[in-house]
């Protein structure tokens, strides 16, 4: 016998209660066994025990419905039906039978004690302060869930169940969860709301919502009519936060955008770590079309593109650097971490100002229920986030900080020349999250982060990421929500010389940009859902000033004139379902940029490179006067067509504008790249994409594999002639170079979840820029196509985890990548006294391939629930084959003689323990 | 007028300036490894140094080819036809004076206003032509100076330029320097010996045979304690000039640290500046650029940098050398240690004084076979010794020996005083 307090693991609200029909129709085609029982003396519990004892039924009831009636009856060759319509005849029981189970409900109970107008007049937008006054009213009955109304028109086919999944400890709505029914095979997933809505038949079913890092939910329900449902799930307390990819996993045959990555902080442990830090961006590094040029490289390059070209927003602002110390780690804190969504083919049309993809980092949602928090003891840095509730159950607030402690190392080292260099950094986080009412939610994010390095003794480089958001969400019906966003972005860097000569001096650049962003959510009916909405974005950079150090420095003071820049989008994008398979999303952005002074332009002559000897004139313009406006349509569009619920296939194509470019001289970007905006001489960039893909689940969505393809043309890219000067030149179009790009690329994966998980993903793909003009300086490679920094056609990664007892797991990641394209010395010559060395055209020739094979094993500590604190150690191996791949061949000239020299970042096997917390 | 800013200084360079790469901790896992660069493949190409002055002299045309990185020194582009031509219908025919170098048939400058352009015909036929250059003039060399500087824990004299720009113009300069500097021996040659007479070898001990000889001595002639010795710069030097930077102050040229010997006796410098063409600057500084062109982290991106002179049969063809008309003006300078309060800097090297014996004449005592030495020291057989006087000691001589370049410094510079030169 089973009670309905132990099925009901999960706490379940019932919002749609009222009355409710038993539908005795589907009882006439049953054939119910025939029964010869006496009870004698027997109360209404222990009569049914005797059933159960006879029969392969079970019932399911709560034991405090029955009265102490005892029965005295004895039943020969009963039908099962007619024995329980006896036995209930004068109890307000009913009863429902399906399979071999038997539904006993007292249906009276609810509807007495609640006003009929509360769910008659309900709507979504109060299931908040409803919820609460619901939950106290259901735990102290531990009714039975039933779910719809009557409807006296008759039963329907379906009914639609709609609700929200949240966590149970932290309160968040849940993304992705998968919500579906056994019986009859129907399946949906929660969206970024934690909403979700199912069709389902009516009568008994089993809801089952399921998301790694949770407990499984199955709750039985019985369906009379529509209703709504919260779920709530339970995290496996016994592990922490862990990053789980979920590429679009769960939605990955659904969703109408092509090119969707999603990763959630579920399984960071997944992969091993370098140096004891996790690292969400380094997964996304793993999945097919997101590379970087190497180990250390600072960026990302999407599908081809850049590494400026993909917006990377925090909490919304733009995240301008997102590594710390060059490339080796990613500035954003993984405890304070929810998701990272990267677009990296039709890009939403509420999105623009870079070509390649959008990553969206969300910072993860504050518990506000209970204090906790995480931490991590690594070789290299200290890392605590805490969740601080300030009103219970309406606002908190996450604060988390990262700290490296090597410059304390470094000071122990006996070593002269590595005491003199330092590198630091550290970065924080706050979100304040405030549920305002039901209808309005309040967010507000800063993050800070800081790098001081310095290399050789006469020169500190600092730089730095300054960002703040405050989102605002308002319900403005049942179909139509409003989203305000603001933010301001700033990113800055500095370098502080001092040689001892007189050109001691300190230079700095920064860039920033503010952002007002109002998107409204409409859904006009179940088959057009319009996302539409307006933002404008201020850019001020400060392109570079220069100020002597002390006396002696004859260094002048300087700075060039601030740039500014006002880029304006109208957006609207229509998702509509044309029927069950077919699904399409249209989207439409207009930007508006313009160029404002103050600021000198120079006017070039027509057809003649930007030279100085070229220069016509030179234009000022008065503060905030238009210097140049650009205006382009975006298209944004992308089809899906179903063929079966666990096979589809998706199309789409993207345009896309960049008005801010960052200028880089080095082969992979640095944190000491300027960014420059378009104006009279430097044209915006524009790509356009086109992607297909084909989409396959097997085995209850346990196995993935999609296969992904695209090809890209690029205009307007930049490039600079060999050794220009990017500081403080006010000229920079005469060192730049304009060219196109192409790329294309087929991506494959295939992923697996369960006790051993993971995901195999190879892309082929190709980058190619081109750089052609009539003036022969100003081409490269002759004007031809040649393969750009990060072309690496051949790519494998796999990730493999493997859990192996509830404490220990296993994991290993493998990545294999063709050698990266380098301009390569093709002999030396004479030349002034001095030797130089001759480079070959640019990337004509390769660096040996890349590969990589990481271990880790993760140890949990005991799991008594009572524990003050849960927590684990992480083992890895970095680079277990001592693989020393060269990241750089480099040149310099010592004396009048070149040197050659090869670096790589991680040459030898890099062990680490980390100790990870969480309380 | 426009505005044009190009700093003098190269951020990037700076960073890498000092170690190639010294990060730490991280670093001790990364690798920088010094390697010699297998020429896998290798590019054969013309190399011309050039620089067509105002000067009214013999112009020189240099033409090398590239080399492979095993090799030590580049291969020279001779027999080729080298001329160059103005616009006003003139052409100035080289001749080889030695393997690669030619030199104009006749003296001649550039004139301001005139085009040139230099043509090369290379002895396998190929074509190659400048395009046309023009003489650009600008303020000429200001002031130069020396001054008492510290920096990277160094001291030492700093020399610098100015060019105060009187026409205030945007311009462009390459500076070259050469450096001259005086040098006394320590150590002077009394005597040059030579030897004769020689005997039959004779049997001076178990198993080792001696030779006897006469050992002749007259007075020294040839000057070999006083010499001047001209070095050239090791790196490019650019400056120059816009509407924000109107002048050029204290640019550095040369720093020298204070217990350099190049200060011990005098020391001149004779800096030139040479005034460029907007596209020679970009190509001059594109060369420097890559002369330092990466750490661990961040590599510069190298490539071929377009020259002006260009293979008439394929444009492609890659060139190395700019030939640039340049207006050339100059300036030199003397100081010396005490000018700057230093003391005065030591010799470079160990001042060996030694004695011979010529009696001595076996290794069998447990000491060398000085006479043997004497021997090879005055006939220069394997020595870089010399003997330079004569000590009687009791009436036995003593010859007194040191390193060749103690006494002599011929073997690495020259005795003939520079005609500019002033004590």
């Amino acid at each position: 016998m089973k009670k309905f307090s132990k099925i009901l693991k999960w706490h379940v609200f019932i919002l749609h209660l009222v009355y409710f029909q038993l539908m005795y129709a589907q009882h006439d085609q049953v054939n119910y066994p025939m029964l010869s029982i006496t009870l004698k003396n027997n109360t209404l519990e222990e009569s049914i025990e005797i059933i159960e004892n006879n029969t392969n039924y079970q019932f399911y009831y709560r034991d405090h419905w029955f009265g102490n009636y005892k029965y005295n009856i004895t039943f020969e060759n009963v039908a099962l039906n007619e024995v329980l319509d006896k036995l209930f005849l004068d109890t307000k029981i009913n009863y429902y039978i399906i399979d071999n189970k038997v539904f006993l409900v007292e249906n009276t109970i609810i509807k007495d004690e609640l006003p009929l107008d509360f769910f008659t007049n309900f709507n979504k937008s109060e299931s908040i302060n409803e919820t609460i006054a619901l939950k106290d009213y259901v735990q102290d009955t531990d009714e039975i869930i039933t779910i719809g109304k009557e409807n006296r028109s008759g039963v329907k086919s379906k009914y639609v169940v709609t609700g929200y999944v949240k966590s149970a400890t932290t309160n968040e709505m849940l993304k992705g969860v998968r919500v579906f029914t056994k019986k009859a095979t129907v399946e949906t997933y929660t969206d970024k709301n934690g909403y979700f809505s199912l069709n389902i038949i009516p009568g008994f079913n089993t809801i089952f919502a399921e998301i790694e890092g949770f407990q499984t939910s199955d709750i039985d329900v019985l369906i009379y009519g529509n209703g709504m449902l919260t779920i709530e799930l339970a995290s496996n307390i016994t592990q922490l936060d862990e990053v789980i990819i979920k590429s679009d996993a769960n939605q990955n045959i659904k969703k109408v955008l092509p090119g969707v990555v999603t990763i959630s902080v579920k399984e960071i442990k997944i992969i091993p770590t370098i140096l004891g830090e996790m690292d969400i961006l380094k997964i996304a590094t793993t999945m097919p079309g997101v590379k970087t040029v190497g180990e250390g490289a600072l960026g990302y390059n999407v599908r081809g593109g850049k590494p400026d070209q993909n917006l990377i927003l925090l909490d919304n602002a733009v995240l301008y650097n997102p590594s710390h110390f060059f490339g080796i780690f990613s500035s954003v804190n993984p405890f304070s971490t929810g998701s990272v969504d990267i677009y990296k083919g039709t890009i939403p049309a509420e999105y623009g100002s870079r070509l390649s993809s959008v990553i969206d980092i969300n910072t993860k949602s504050v518990n506000k229920e209970k204090f906790s928090g995480q931490g991590n003891i690594g070789p290299v840095t200290t890392n605590i986030a805490l969740e601080v509730p300030i009103i219970k159950d309406k606002t908190g607030v996450l604060l988390s900080f990262r700290s490296t402690y090597s410059d304390w190392i470094l000071k122990q080292l006996k070593k002269e020349d590595l005491k003199n260099s330092q590198v630091s950094f550290y970065d924080g986080i706050i979100r304040l999250d405030s549920d305002l009412n039901s209808k309005n939610q309040l967010k507000a994010t800063g993050y800070y982060s800081n790098d001081r390095f310095s290399i050789s003794s006469d020169s500190i480089y600092k730089y730095g990421n300054k960002l703040f958001s405050v989102e605002w969400k308002h319900q403005l019906n049942d179909n139509h929500d409003l989203n305000l966003q603001l933010s301001d972005s700033n990113y800055s860097f500095g370098l502080l010389y001092e040689g001892g000569f007189n050109n001691d001096f300190d230079l700095n650049y920064s860039v920033r940009d503010a952002e007002i962003k109002l998107k409204f959510n409409y859904k006009l009916n179940s088959k057009h859902k319009f996302n539409y909405g307006l933002n404008t974005k201020f850019y001020n950079i400060n392109p570079g000033e220069i100020s002597p150090l002390n006396q002696n420095s004859t260094i002048g003071y300087n700075k060039l004139e601030k740039e500014k820049g006002l880029e304006n989008a109208l957006f609207i994008s229509d998702k509509y379902d044309i029927n069950d398979k077919l699904s399409v999303d249209f989207g439409l952005r207009f930007s508006l940029y313009a160029a404002l002074g103050h600021g000198e332009q120079n006017i070039y002559e027509d057809g003649m490179p930007m030279s100085e000897s070229n220069i016509i004139e030179t234009v000022s313009y008065a503060n905030n006067d238009v210097i140049k406006t650009y205006f382009y349509p975006e298209y944004r569009a992308s089809a899906r067509y179903t063929f079966s619920p666990s096979f589809s296939i998706k199309g789409g194509y993207n345009k896309s504008i960049q008005f801010i470019h960052m200028l880089s001289s080095t082969t992979s970007a640095s944190p000491i790249d300027v960014w420059k905006l378009s104006n009279l001489n430097i044209k915006p960039q524009i790509s356009h994409q086109l992607s297909v893909g084909l989409y396959k689940n097997f085995n209850q969505n346990q196995y993935e594999i999609s296969a992904e393809s695209y090809f890209k043309k690029m205009n307007n890219t930049i490039d600079f002639r060999v050794g220009a000067d990017l500081f403080l030149n006010e000229n920079i179009e005469s060192e730049l170079l304009v060219g196109d790009g192409k790329a294309y690329g087929i991506e494959f994966l295939f992923k697996k979840s369960g006790k051993f998980n993971g995901w195999i993903g190879y892309t082929y793909s190709r980058a190619f820029l081109r750089f052609k003009s009539e003036y022969l300086m100003n081409q490269i490679n002759n004007g031809n196509y040649f393969p750009a920094n990060f072309d690496k056609p051949h790519d494998v990664s796999l990730v493999a985890n493997y859990k192996l007892t509830e404490r220990y797991s296993f994991s290993l990641n493998y990545l294999y990548q063709t050698g990266r394209p380098i301009t390569f010395p093709v002999g030396q010559y004479y030349l002034n006294g001095i030797e130089h060395v001759l480079y070959s055209e640019r990337n004509q020739l390769r660096i040996p391939d890349y590969y990589r094979l990481d271990l880790g094993i993760n140890i949990e500590g005991n799991h008594k629930i009572k524990k003050l604190a849960h927590s684990f150690w992480n083992i890895s191996v970095y680079n277990v084959l001592g693989r020393n791949n060269p990241y750089s061949i480099f040149f310099v000239n010592e004396d009048g003689m070149i040197k050659a020299y090869q670096s790589s970042i991680f040459s030898v096997p890099v062990p680490t323990i980390s100790y990870n917390f969480k309380f | 007028m426009h505005r044009f800013i190009k700093l003098k200084i190269n951020f990037k360079t700076i960073l890498f300036k000092k170690y190639v790469m010294l990060i730490p901790l991280l670093l001790l896992f990364a690798c920088v490894e010094e390697y010699v660069p297998q020429t896998s493949v290798f590019e054969d190409i013309l190399v011309v140094e050039t620089i067509l002055t105002d000067e009214f002299k013999n112009h020189k045309v240099t033409l090398t080819r590239s080399y492979k990185f095993e090799e030590e020194t580049p291969q020279y582009e001779t027999n080729a036809l080298v001329w160059i031509e103005d616009s006003q219908n003139n052409s100035f025919h080289f001749s080889e004076t030695s393997e690669g170098i030619y030199i104009s048939n006749q003296p001649f400058m550039a004139l301001p206003n005139v085009s040139y352009t230099l043509h090369i015909t290379t002895e396998d036929g190929k074509e190659y032509q400048s395009k046309d250059e023009t003489i650009i003039s600008a303020s000429p060399i200001g002031n130069l100076y020396a001054e008492l500087a510290t920096g990277n824990n160094e001291t030492g004299v700093q020399v610098f330029i100015d060019n105060d720009n009187q026409l205030n113009e945007d311009n462009f300069y390459m500076y070259e320097f050469e450096e001259t500097y005086k040098i006394i021996t320590p150590i002077d040659i009394e005597l040059d010996f030579e030897t004769a007479n020689e005997g039959q070898e004779y049997l001076i001990a178990w198993g080792q045979w001696a030779k006897s000889f006469d050992i002749l001595s007259s007075p020294h002639t040839t000057q070999t304690s006083v010499c001047y010795k001209v070095d050239y710069q090791k790196e490019i030097l650019l400056a120059n000039t816009n509407n924000l930077n109107t002048k050029i102050i204290k640019f550095p040229i040369r720093f020298i640290p204070y217990n350099s010997y190049l200060l011990r006796e005098r020391y001149s410098i004779l800096v030139k500046q040479l005034v460029l063409s907007e596209d020679a600057f970009f190509y001059f500084s594109a060369l420097k650029k890559m002369q330092i062109n990466g750490n661990v982290f961040i590599e510069n991106q190298p490539g071929y940098v377009k020259s002006n002179i260009y293979s008439k049969q394929d444009e492609n063809e890659k060139v190395a050398g700019y030939f640039s008309v340049s207006q050339m003006t100059s300036k030199r300078i003397y100081f010396n240690y005490s000018d700057f309060g230093f003391e005065k800097p030591l010799y470079p090297f160990y001042v060996l004084n030694g004695q011979l014996d010529y009696r001595d004449a076996t290794w069998k005592d447990r000491d060398q076979d000085d006479r043997e030495l004497i021997y090879e020291y005055i006939n220069n057989v394997n020595s870089e010794y010399t003997i330079y006087k004569i000590v009687f000691t009791n009436d036995i001589p003593f010859y007194y020996y040191t390193f060749d370049y103690t006494c002599d410094c011929t073997t690495f510079s020259s005795n003939i005083k520079p005609v500019f030169w002033e004590d």
